[in-house]
C-alpha cells in the first residue's frame, strides 16, 4: 500500500542536542497509530515534523509521495491547512470566538465561503454532540466539550491525517473514552490518525504502536486490526 | 482575504474595551488636529484678509530708507561691521510730484491691477465745541476703488459724493462718536497745520473694525486736500493692488529699483505679525503632532498587548495553516480599522468642536474687532486628519504585527504544556 506520510533518516538538532535520531517512519492511509514513550523521548518533536510545523535538521519528508521542500512556506502552510488536522493536549480555542466561529477559522483560510463554512461547522459540531451549543464561547462549556470542538476544528477541511498530541491528557476517564470513540469512528471512516499518548491502555484500541526513547524509535508493532 | 477580515473584526468586536480606548485616542488626536488647525489658520487668515483689505498690497512712500551705512558699505563691501554716531538726518524726498507719470507707467503693468494716489496730512476737526485731531487722507475715489476695497468699510456706500461734492468728507465711525455726530449731513470744521479753517459736510462713515483707524481717519477728495494743505499736484503715497498678493515683496522691490522711492509690501508692513504667526504655527503643529504621536502609541500599545495576549491563538492559527503574511495582515488590519474608525469619529469630534467655537460669542476688541472666533473650516483639515490617522495607525500596527508573525507556534505549544 502507498504511504501517505514517509519520513526518511530524520534528525532534529536543537542547540547541538539531537532530539530525534535517524527516524524512519512510513504511515499508510487509514492507519490508526499511537506513539508512546517516556517524557522527553521526542514524541511531540516527531509529531511537529510529521505535521510540517517544524523543519528537520536532516532527512526527507514525503507527503502523498511528494517530497516536501521546507523553503516553500506558502505551500507548507497550505498543506497544514487542508491535509492535516491538529489536536493538542490543550484545546487552543480562541476565547473571543464562538464554538461555531472557532470551527470556521480553518475553512475560511481554505477559501470556503462564510455560508459554506458556517453550514459545515454546524454539521461537524452536531456530529461531535455539541448541537445547540454552537453560539457559546469556549469558557461556557466543559473541558471534554472543548476538546471535542478542537476535534471538530481539526476536521474542518476534511484532512487526510489527524495529528493528536496527548489529546486526552487533560480529560477524565469518561471524556477520554468519548474522545477515543471519536478517533475510532474517524479511523473506521477511513481517516489516518496519529496519536501521542501516555496512557498504555489507550494504545490497545490502535492498530500500530510506535515506541520512542531518547529520540529513537525503539519498537514499531502492528496490532490486531479489530480492536477499535 | 475573508479569513483575515473575519478574524480581525471578530477580535476587535469581542475586545470592545481595548478597541474603544484605542479609537477614542485616535479620535481625540484627529479632532484636536482639526479644531486647532481651523482655529489657528482661521484667525491668521482673517487677520491677513483684514490686513490686505486695509493695507495696500504695495505702498510707495516718501520716506528714505534708513540705511546709515550705505556709503560705508559701498566703499568697504557688505561684510563690514560698523556703527554710525551722530549722523545728521538727510533732507528727505517729501513729495511725489510725478505721480501722474508713475500711475500711467504702472497702469500697463500686467501684475498690477490698480493704482491710487494718496495725500495724507494732519488736522484738527471740530464739531460744536468738541475738537479732535485727525489724519486727513485725500483720495481719488475712482482710482481708490480699483486699488483697495475701501467700499467695504464705508457705512452707506456714499464714496462717490467725494467726487461730486468737493466739500464733503467721510469720517471714522469712532471719531464721529467722539465728536458727537450720529448721522450724516452734519457740518464740521477742519483746521490745517497752516492755521486755515474750512467747513465740510459729513456724508458717510468709515468703519473698518480697527480701532486706531476708526478713531482718527477722515477721507476727502484728493484735490480738496491738495488745496487746503497748499500742496497743489502733490501726493505723498501711492498704493498698488497686485494680482498675486504673495508676489508683493518682489513687486515692491522692483518698483523701488525702478523709481528709487521707498516701497513697502504688506508682508513688510505686517512682518511682526507674520513672524508671530510662524512661531504660533510651529507651536500648534508641535502640539498636534504630539497628540497624534500619543494616539499612535495608543494603537501600538493596544496591538502589542493583543499580540502578547493572543500568542496561543496566533500559534494555533499558524498550525491551522495561516501564513506569516496572514498574521501580519490581521494585526495591521486591526490597526487600520482603529485608525479608520478613529478618523471618522475624530472628524465628527473636530466638526463638533468647530460648531461649538463658531457658536461662542466672544467679542474681541483690540487688534481687530470681531464677534466670535474666525474659523477656517476647510475640508482639507479633515482630509489631513484622516490621512494622518491612517498612516500613523499603519505604522503603529506594523511592528507588533511583524512580531506576531515571527512567533514560532512550537515554542508556544511547548511552553504552555
Ligand atoms: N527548545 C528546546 N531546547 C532544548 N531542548 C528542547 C527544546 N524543545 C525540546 N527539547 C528537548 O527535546 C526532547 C524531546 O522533547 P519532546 O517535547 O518531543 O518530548 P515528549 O516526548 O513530547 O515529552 P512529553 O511526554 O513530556 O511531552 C526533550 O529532551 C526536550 O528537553
Ligand atoms: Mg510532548
Amino acid at each position: 500500500m502507498s504511504s501517505i506520510i514517509q519520513l526518511k533518516n530524520i534528525n532534529k538538532k536543537i542547540r547541538e542536542e539531537l532530539i530525534l535520531r535517524d527516524i524512519n517512519l512510513s504511515v499508510t492511509k487509514g492507519e490508526f497509530i499511537s506513539i508512546i514513550g517516556p517524557s522527553g523521548s521526542g514524541k511531540s518533536s516527531l509529531l511537529y515534523i510529521i505535521g510540517l510545523l517544524d523543519i528537520p535538521s536532516d532527512g526527507e519528508v514525503f507527503i502523498e509521495g511528494e517530497k516536501v521542500d521546507f523553503t516553500e512556506t506558502h505551500k507548507i502552510a497550505h498543506l497544514r491547512n487542508i491535509k492535516f488536522g491538529f489536536i493538542f493536549q490543550f484545546h487552543y480555542l480562541i476565547a473571543e470566538f464562538s464554538l461555531l466561529e472557532n470551527v470556521m477559522v480553518p475553512m475560511l483560510k481554505a477559501g470556503r465561503t462564510k455560508e459554506e463554512s458556517k453550514e459545515r461547522a454546524y454539521l461537524l459540531l452536531q456530529k461531535l454532540g455539541l448541537k445547540g451549543k454552537e453560539k457559546r464561547k469556549p469558557f461556557q462549556i466543559s473541558g471534554g466539550e472543548q476538546q471535542r470542538v478542537a476535534i471538530a476544528r481539526a476536521l474542518a477541511n476534511e484532512p487526510i491525517v489527524i495529528i493528536a498530541d496527548e489529546p486526552t491528557g487533560n480529560l477524565d476517564s469518561k471524556n477520554t473514552a468519548i474522545v477515543m470513540d471519536i478517533f475510532c469512528n474517524l479511523h473506521l471512516e477511513g481517516k489516518t490518525v496519529i496519536m501521542v499518548t501516555h496512557e498504555i491502555e489507550l494504545t490497545e484500541r490502535t492498530e500500530r504502536i510506535v515506541k520512542m526513547l531518547d529520540g529513537n524509535i525503539i519498537e514499531d508493532i502492528e496490532l490486531d486490526k479489530k480492536k477499535c | 482575504m475573508k479569513h483575515i477580515v473575519f478574524v480581525t473584526l471578530k477580535l476587535l468586536f469581542e475586545r470592545k474595551r481595548q478597541t474603544i480606548v484605542a479609537i477614542v485616542g485616535v479620535s481625540i488626536g484627529v479632532g484636536a488636529f482639526i479644531a486647532m488647525a481651523s482655529l489657528m489658520n482661521g484667525f491668521q487668515k482673517y487677520f491677513i484678509e483684514q490686513a490686505l483689505d486695509l493695507n495696500a498690497h504695495v505702498t510707495l512712500k516718501v520716506k528714505d530708507e534708513p540705511d546709515k551705512g550705505k556709503i560705508l558699505k559701498q566703499v568697504y563691501g557688505d561684510n563690514l561691521y560698523f556703527n554710525v554716531y551722530g549722523s545728521k538726518p538727510k533732507e528727505l524726498k517729501d513729495k511725489i510730484i510725478d505721480y501722474k507719470f508713475l500711475i500711467s507707467k504702472y497702469e500697463k503693468d500686467a501684475e498690477i491691477i490698480g493704482i491710487a494716489p494718496h495725500l495724507t496730512g494732519q488736522g484738527i476737526v471740530k464739531y460744536g465745541t468738541v475738537d479732535k485731531s485727525a489724519s486727513l487722507i485725500g483720495i481719488d475715489p475712482i482710482l481708490e476703488r480699483k486699488a483697495s476695497v475701501i467700499d467695504k468699510f464705508i457705512s452707506n456706500k456714499k464714496l462717490d459724493i467725494l467726487t461730486s461734492d468737493r466739500d464733503s468728507v467721510i469720517i471714522g465711525k469712532l471719531l464721529a462718536r467722539d465728536l458727537g455726530i450720529d448721522e450724516v449731513g452734519k457740518k464740521v470744521i477742519i483746521t490745517t497745520p497752516n492755521g486755515v479753517t474750512y467747513l465740510f459736510k459729513v456724508v458717510d462713515f468709515f468703519d473698518s473694525g480697527i480701532t486706531m483707524l476708526d478713531q482718527t481717519r477722515i477721507y476727502m477728495n484728493l484735490k480738496t486736500l491738495q488745496t487746503i494743505l497748499n500742496k497743489p499736484n502733490e501726493v505723498n503715497e501711492i498704493i498698488f493692488k497686485i494680482k498675486d498678493v504673495y508676489k508683493a515683496n518682489e513687486i515692491a522691490d522692483r518698483i523701488n529699483r525702478e523709481t528709487s522711492y521707498y516701497t513697502e509690501s504688506w508682508q513688510k508692513a505686517f512682518r511682526n505679525f507674520l513672524q508671530l504667526f510662524k512661531i504660533q504655527n510651529y507651536i500648534t503643529y508641535m502640539i498636534v503632532f504630539a497628540i497624534l504621536i500619543v494616539s499612535a502609541f495608543g494603537i501600538f500599545n493596544i496591538i502589542m498587548m493583543t499580540v502578547l495576549e493572543k500568542k496561543r491563538d496566533i500559534a494555533i492559527l499558524k498550525a491551522l495553516g495561516y501564513e506569516n503574511v496572514d498574521i501580519i495582515k490581521i494585526f495591521v488590519f486591526h490597526g487600520i480599522t482603529i485608525g479608520f474608525l478613529g478618523a471618522i469619529f475624530g472628524s465628527f469630534l473636530g466638526y463638533a468642536i468647530q460648531e461649538f467655537l463658531a457658536s461662542v460669542n466672544v467679542s474681541v476688541e483690540g487688534l481687530v474687532r470681531t464677534k466670535g472666533f474666525a474659523l477656517d473650516r476647510s475640508p482639507l483639515y479633515f482630509l489631513y486628519g484622516i490621512l494622518f490617522a491612517f498612516t500613523f495607525s499603519i505604522f503603529a500596527a506594523f511592528y507588533p504585527s511583524y512580531k506576531a508573525s515571527k512567533l514560532n507556534p512550537i515554542d508556544i505549544f511547548r511552553s504552555s504544556a
